[in-house]
């Protein structure tokens, strides 16, 4: 036992005294690794978070274009809808007996940024996220007037709004808009719990609401001379006459294939229905082979940080020759010169990969906020997951592997040399 | 079998121009719409609600017997009704946990002739170049229903295709999988056969 401290002293000591490669070796080690986890810790989080925006939603119904693009748009707030749908229909398809309940959604308007979405309070009572969780307020209720607007927790953070306040909706989904509807403000009435969704990014207002700030609007324009007041408008049958998309939930799931046949089929207008977890199984599908690729690279420069350690070894071999003869003279056996070469490398290997560990979570959390706004991708800091922690565990296999070869050579040199070596 | 499906191609083409003019005539109000139909691909649908499992079956005739026209010799006739017995019988077509304890209520099959039944179809997703083409009097398909009941519906967390060794001519089903809280989907092949529904 004592003998192998020694030995894990020596290496360290040798080490220390070769400072400069060996911190170069274990930069390479810990960038190679960390590129490796990261992709990983991105692949496995997206999935998660897509996964669980929606849930217990049945059917997804759109204007008839790609099951992807309706997903993206209706759920992910990415990209743009090719088409509204018309409220008549919406009635017709929510009135079926076997629709348990639906929401429809309204989008093309935004707030600083933030998209806003249309709705009305069925939202708040049967969206569902994370495997069956509810929407809860951390503030205030849902939405009751037509200038009555419902926050997400981002929203409400980053703009620094609080209950009361009003704020004014731009037309158009840009994160400026020249365009704004500002002679009809809403009231922040609500501010939703976090839920690490789209919806934290979601200004939520009434179906009705939308309508109302479009009243006096023609041709995606203000009517010159039309102007209506907020009270005029308040006058007006608000009831939409179209909306983006709505979701469905079924009494029974054995009803859904019916139902989307039956939409898919439906004659008086071209919509689509799908199936949110299909859909975004179809997704993964698609991008399948980019994510491999990316695996694929991230292995090959995971090698490629081995090489460099292994290279880095076999070169001080040969200046360490008189190391290894002197202890061989004061009574180092050889096996003691192969756990020395060997257990050099693990200590790299080590210190390499717990530091591309620490790299990656410094990343992430680094990174979480703008990976949010940009991409509305939610990525949690957390520890490694299984997964990582298999990759770690392989790469450092891999590298006390590689390094049995130059431990070898130390080992049969050695045994060779004696202290007849002449350097 | 590359250039027999290339004709067929050409001529339901050729039919589905003639139809499409046809209605265009009839009358501005009729919606012109035809699915798209892929040789090897077959379609499965499956739901659970509570302890009832559910399953749909959809597949070009070619999958199951290599030809869509009505049967014209007595073999043809009888690969037909040998199809159909086989798609009643529900473990050759996929399989369950046996822990599940489920049973089956029904298992129903159908040989269809005018694949523009009321029978249907949803859309394909995938729009590889040959080998698929729209609908017409041309083409026929095999539908099959079956319902299933579950006294530990809990044990149930995938399926498993089956048909793979009875109809060598099907070389992928298409799973599509619905339940209270997950929902999933696989190109499901006879190396790949099974769905998890936790995805």
């Amino acid at each position: 036992m004592g003998s192998a401290a020694t030995v894990l002293m020596l290496a360290r000591e040798s080490l220390a005294n070769r400072r400069a490669t060996a911190i170069l070796t274990i930069l390479s080690i810990a960038i190679s690794s960390a590129l490796l986890l990261g992709v990983e810790r991105i692949r496995t989080e997206t999935r998660s978070g897509f996964m669980s925006t929606v849930s217990g939603t049945d059917l997804i119904v759109g204007a008839r274009s790609g099951d992807i693009n309706l997903l993206l748009y209706s759920v992910f707030r990415i990209g743009s809808p090719t088409n509204n749908i018309t409220w008549q229909s919406y009635q017709e398809i929510a009135g079926q007996p076997v629709v348990d309940w639906s929401i429809p959604i309204s989008l093309g308007d935004s707030h600083r940024g933030f998209r806003v979405m249309g709705t009305n309070t069925d939202y708040f009572r049967y969206y569902r996220y994370k495997r069956s969780r509810m929407l809860t307020f951390a503030e205030g209720q849902a939405f009751e007037a037509v200038f009555d607007t419902v926050l997400g927790a981002d929203v409400a953070e980053e703009l620094g709004y609080r209950l009361g306040e009003q704020i004014v909706i731009a037309h158009g989904a840009g994160a400026t808009s020249f365009i704004q509807h500002d002679d009809k403000p809403f009231t922040v009435v609500g501010i939703l719990d976090r839920t690490g969704t789209p919806i934290d990014r979601t200004v939520h207002v009434g179906l009705e609401g939308i309508e109302a700030i479009h009243a006096d609007w023609n041709e995606g324009g203000r009517a010159p001379g039309q102007s209506l007041s907020a009270e005029e408008v308040l006058e007006l049958d608000l009831q939409p006459e179209a909306i983006t998309a709505f979701l469905l939930g079924l009494k029974s799931r054995v009803a859904t294939f019916g139902l989307q046949r039956k939409i898919n089929e439906y004659p008086q207008e071209p919509l689509m229905a799908i199936i949110p977890g299909v859909t975004l199984q179809q997704l993964w599908q698609l991008i399948r082979g980019v994510e491999v690729a990316l695996l694929a690279i991230s292995l090959c420069v995971v090698i490629a940080g081995l090489i460099g350690m292994l290279s880095a070894i076999l070169t001080s071999l040969g200046e360490r020759r008189r190391e290894m003869a002197i202890l061989r003279a004061i009574g180092a056996r050889p096996w003691h010169i192969l756990a020395l070469m060997t257990s050099e490398g693990a200590l790299l290997a080590v210190i390499g990969v717990s530091l591309g560990i620490a790299l990656v979570t410094g990343l992430s959390f680094l990174t979480a906020g703008w990976l949010k706004q940009r991409f509305g991708i939610f990525l949690p800091v957390q520890w490694p997951g299984p997964i990582e922690w298999l990759f770690a565990g392989l790469v450092l296999a891999a590298a006390l592997l590689v390094s049995l070869w130059p431990a070898w050579r130390a080992y049969r040199n050695a045994l060779a040399d004696g202290l007849s070596v002449r350097i | 079998m590359a250039t027999e499906s290339r004709t067929l191609a050409a001529a339901s083409a050729g039919a589905a121009f003639a139809l499409m003019f046809a209605s265009a005539d009839a009358g501005q109000h009729e919606s012109r719409q035809l699915d798209s139909h892929e040789h090897g691909v077959t379609e499965m649908n499956v739901a659970l609600d509570d302890d009832l499992l559910y399953v749909e079956l959809e597949a070009p005739a070619m999958n199951f017997v290599g030809f869509e026209h009505p049967p014209r010799t007595a073999e043809q006739n009888k690969a037909i009704a040998e199809t159909l017995t086989a798609l009643k019988n529900p473990p050759a077509i996929f399989s369950v946990a046996a822990a599940a304890n489920c049973t089956t209520l029904e298992a129903n099959a159908k040989h269809l002739l005018d694949a523009d039944d009321e029978t249907g179809h949803s859309d394909h997703e995938e729009h590889d170049d040959h080998e698929e083409h729209n609908d017409s009097a041309d083409h026929s398909e095999f539908v099959a229903n079956y319902r299933l009941r579950c006294t530990r519906p809990e044990e149930l967390r995938s399926i498993r295709i089956e048909l793979f060794d009875a109809f060598p001519l099907t070389t992928e089903v298409e799973t599509s999988f619905i339940g209270l809280e997950t929902q999933s989907f696989g190109e499901l092949t006879s190396s790949n056969p099974e769905l998890s529904f936790e995805p």
